[in-house]
C-alpha cells in the first residue's frame, strides 16, 4: 500500500471515527463530544499533521458533500442537526484551525487566511444558532397584544410556548393584490397548456400555427340568462382571426380555425404584499416602537427579529408574525463576509498562476 | 419573435466557430480568424437581443426578469455570452462549445416558455434579488468555461504546439491552467452568491441557513469546487483526476440550477421556480 493511499484511508478513518463519536454522543451527551474536540486539538504531532494535509481536507470535503446530498433526499432538518453531522462540521472547523496555526507559514497569503478563518467563524456562529436559537410564531388579530409565541422546533410548530421579553400589538393588517387582468388563451386541440397567451388589450396579436389572432377591444355586455331574470354583465372581447372579426365571451371557449380554441379569462391578481403594523411594548407596558413589517423587511428589537410570515385568507384580521432570536447571528454574518472577501481575493484576472509549490 | 431571432443567431455563432475550428486545424489561419470574428459578432448580436428581451420584459412586468425558469435561462445565455466574450473569445474551440451550450439552454427555455405574465410574489420583492441572481449566473457561466476546459483537457492532456493560434488563443495549449483560472472566478462568484442568499434569507425567512434543497445543492457545488482547490495542491493527485473533479462540479451546478426541482424534497422547499 502506497503512502498516498494510506494517507487517504487514515483521513477517511478519522472523519468516520468523528461521525461515529458524534453518533454515540447523541445518547451520551455533549460533554463526550467536547472531550473528542479537546482530544483532537491536543493530539500528538503525527495525528495533528494528518489533519492539516490536503489529502485530509479534500477527503473531508467529499464526505461532507456526500452527507449533504444524502440529507437532501428527504427534507428533514433532524438530519442536519444530528450530532454526527455536527461532529463532521466541528472536524472541519478544527482542521481549518490547525491549518491556520501550523500552515500559515506556507506563504499562502491573506485570501487563504480569510477563507479558512471564515469557515471557523461561520461554523461557530452556526453552532451558537443551533444551541441558542429560539423561534416561534405570534398569532395576532388586529388590536390584540401578546408576548407568548408558539414555539417552533427544527422549523416545525409545537404545542409549547415561548415568552418574549416584550409584548407586541398588531395595529393593522393589510393584504394588497395585483390588478385583476383579462387574458386571451389560445389552445391547440387536445393540449392543456395554452399555445399562446395574449394580454386582452387593443392591438395585441399573435400567430399560432399560421393563424393570426388580434385582440381589438373589450366591452361589457348585459346578458340575460333566462327571460325575466335580471341581466348579468359579461365581458366581451372583440377579436380578429385571420382578418375576420368576431367576439369571445369571458369563460366560454370558442372554436377558431386550424383546430384552435380561444378562451377569454379574467385572472385574479396574485398577492402583492402583506403588511402588519406592529407596536412593541416593553415590560412596563410602555410603547417603545411602531413599525410596519412586510415580507423582506422585519422589525428588529432587543435581539429579536419579527417577520411577516403568515396570513389567513378566511380571516383578513389575522397575521402570523414569526419571531427569531439567534445569538450567533452577527458572528455568522461576520464569517460570511470574511468568506466573500477571501474568495474574491483569490481571483486571477490576468495570467493563470503557476501551480503553487506544495510544502508538506 | 425576438426569441427565434436570438436562437438563430446563436446557432449561427456555433456554425461560424465550427468552421473556424476546422480551418484552424487545416492551418488556414487568416480564414479561421475571419470565421472566429464572425462567430464573435454573432455572440454579441445574440447577447444584444437577449438583453433587449430582458429590458422589454422588465418594462412590461415592472420587475426584474428573473422570475421564471424561462426568464432565468435567457439570463443564463446572456451571462454565458458575456463571460465568453471577456475570457475566451480568442479561442474558436471555446466559441463552438459556448454557442452549442447556449442553443441547448434556449431550447430548454423554449420547452419551458412562459404562457402568461407572472407577477412578483412578496418574497422576491427585495433589494437582494438582483445581486444574488446576477452573481450566481456569472459564476455558473465561468464554471461552464472551466467545464469545457476540463473536458478538453481529457482529450488533449499534453502541452503541445498547435497548428493555429485561432484554436485556443495561444500557440500551446494548457487546459489545466485554463480550468483553474475559470474555477477561481466561478468559485468567488458562487461564494458571493451563496452569502448574498444567506443574508437575504435572514431578512426574508428568519434564518440565514435553512437546509433547503436548493441551498444544500448550492453548498454541494461549493464543497466540490473547494475540494477541487484542495486536490489541486495535493501531491500525487493527477491533472486528469482534477479535470474529473471540475466536471463533477459542473454537473452539481446544473443539478443545483435545474435538477433540484425534481427532488421529492423540493415539494416543501423554499426555493423554486415557477414552472409551467
Amino acid at each position: 500500500m502506497t503512502e498516498k493511499i494510506r494517507s487517504y484511508l487514515l483521513s477517511l478513518a478519522i472523519a468516520a471515527g468523528t461521525a461515529v463519536a458524534g453518533l454515540i454522543s447523541e445518547s451520551v451527551g455533549l460533554p463526550w463530544l467536547m472531550a473528542i474536540v479537546a482530544g483532537l486539538l491536543a493530539a500528538p504531532g503525527p495525528t495533528r499533521r494528518i489533519l492539516t494535509t490536503f489529502e485530509f481536507s479534500s477527503t473531508l470535503l467529499l464526505i461532507l458533500t456526500a452527507a449533504v446530498a444524502v440529507g437532501t433526499l428527504d427534507y428533514d432538518l433532524k438530519f442536519f442537526t444530528s450530532l454526527w453531522f455536527m461532529s463532521l462540521m466541528g472536524l472541519t472547523a478544527i482542521s481549518s484551525l490547525l491549518c491556520l496555526i501550523f500552515r500559515y507559514k506556507a506563504g499562502k497569503g491573506v485570501p487563504y487566511i480569510l477563507v479558512h478563518s471564515s469557515v471557523i467563524v461561520i461554523l461557530i456562529g452556526g453552532g451558537m444558532n443551533f444551541h441558542g436559537k429560539q423561534s416561534g410564531m405570534l398569532h395576532l388579530e388586529e388590536g390584540q397584544t401578546s408576548n407568548e409565541a408558539q414555539l417552533f422546533r427544527d422549523g416545525k410548530p409545537t404545542q409549547e410556548k415561548i415568552s418574549l421579553p416584550f409584548s407586541v400589538r398588531l395595529d393593522r393588517f393589510k393584504v394588497e393584490f395585483y390588478d385583476t387582468s383579462l387574458e386571451l388563451y389560445v389552445f391547440r386541440q387536445g393540449e392543456d397548456v395554452p399555445a399562446a397567451t395574449l394580454a386582452a388589450e387593443p392591438g395585441v396579436e399573435a400567430t399560432v400555427d399560421g393563424t393570426h389572432i388580434r385582440f381589438l377591444a373589450t366591452r361589457e355586455h348585459p346578458f340575460v340568462p333566462t327571460e325575466g331574470h335580471p341581466p348579468i354583465k359579461m365581458v366581451l372581447g372583440e377579436i380578429e382571426v385571420d382578418g375576420q372579426k368576431g367576439f369571445v365571451m369571458e369563460g366560454r371557449p370558442v372554436n377558431a380555425a386550424n383546430n384552435l380554441g380561444l378562451v377569454l379569462h379574467k385572472k385574479q391578481g396574485d398577492v402583492k404584499s402583506y403588511q402588519s403594523t406592529l407596536t412593541v411594548l416593553d415590560d412596563k407596558g410602555e410603547e417603545v416602537r411602531t413599525q410596519s413589517v412586510v415580507v423582506n423587511d422585519p422589525l428588529v428589537y432587543g435581539g429579536w427579529w419579527l417577520y411577516q410570515s403568515n396570513w389567513d385568507p378566511n380571516n383578513l384580521k389575522y397575521s402570523g408574525i414569526q419571531v427569531v432570536n439567534d445569538p450567533g447571528l452577527y458572528i455568522a454574518l461576520a464569517g460570511l463576509v470574511l468568506l466573500v472577501i477571501g474568495a474574491l481575493g483569490k481571483i486571477r484576472f490576468r495570467k493563470a498562476a503557476a501551480p503553487e509549490e506544495v510544502t508538506e | 419573435m425576438s426569441f427565434s431571432v436570438m436562437y438563430s443567431i446563436y446557432a449561427a455563432s456555433a456554425l461560424f466557430f465550427a468552421v473556424a475550428t476546422a480551418l484552424a486545424f487545416a492551418r488556414k489561419d487568416s480564414l479561421a480568424a475571419a470565421f472566429r470574428w464572425a462567430g464573435i459578432a454573432a455572440i454579441v448580436a445574440g447577447l444584444g437581443v437577449g438583453v433587449a428581451m430582458m429590458v422589454q420584459s422588465w418594462v412590461d412586468t415592472g420587475h426584474p426578469p428573473f422570475r421564471t425558469l424561462y426568464q432565468s435561462l435567457i439570463f443564463f445565455s446572456v451571462t454565458t455570452a458575456l463571460v465568453f466574450l471577456f475570457t475566451a473569445h480568442r479561442a474558436a474551440l471555446m466559441g463552438l462549445f459556448t454557442g452549442l451550450f447556449v442553443v441547448a439552454c434556449l431550447s430548454y427555455a423554449f420547452i419551458k416558455r412562459d404562457v402568461e405574465l407572472v407577477q412578483l410574489p412578496p418574497a422576491l420583492q427585495s433589494a437582494w434579488f438582483i445581486p444574488h441572481v446576477v452573481v450566481y449566473f456569472l459564476g455558473y457561466a465561468a464554471l461552464f468555461i472551466s467545464f469545457v476546459a476540463s473536458v478538453a483537457y481529457l482529450f488533449f492532456p499534453k502541452k503541445k504546439k498547435l497548428p493555429s493560434m485561432q484554436l485556443v488563443g495561444s500557440e500551446t495549449l494548457d487546459f489545466n491552467a485554463w480550468t483553474y483560472k475559470a474555477v477561481l472566478f466561478g468559485y468567488a462568484m458562487v461564494s458571493a452568491g451563496l452569502i448574498l442568499g444567506a443574508l437575504w434569507a435572514k431578512f426574508a425567512w428568519g434564518d440565514w441557513w435553512s437546509w433547503d434543497p436548493k441551498e444544500n445543492w448550492a453548498l454541494i457545488t461549493w464543497l466540490v469546487y473547494s475540494a477541487y482547490l484542495h486536490f489541486r495542491l495535493t501531491k500525487g493527485f493527477t491533472a486528469k483526476a482534477l479535470a474529473w473533479v471540475s466536471i463533477i462540479g459542473f454537473v452539481a451546478v446544473m443539478f443545483t440550477y435545474l435538477g433540484v426541482n425534481y427532488l421529492p424534497a423540493a415539494q416543501e422547499a423554499l426555493h423554486s421556480y415557477t414552472m409551467q
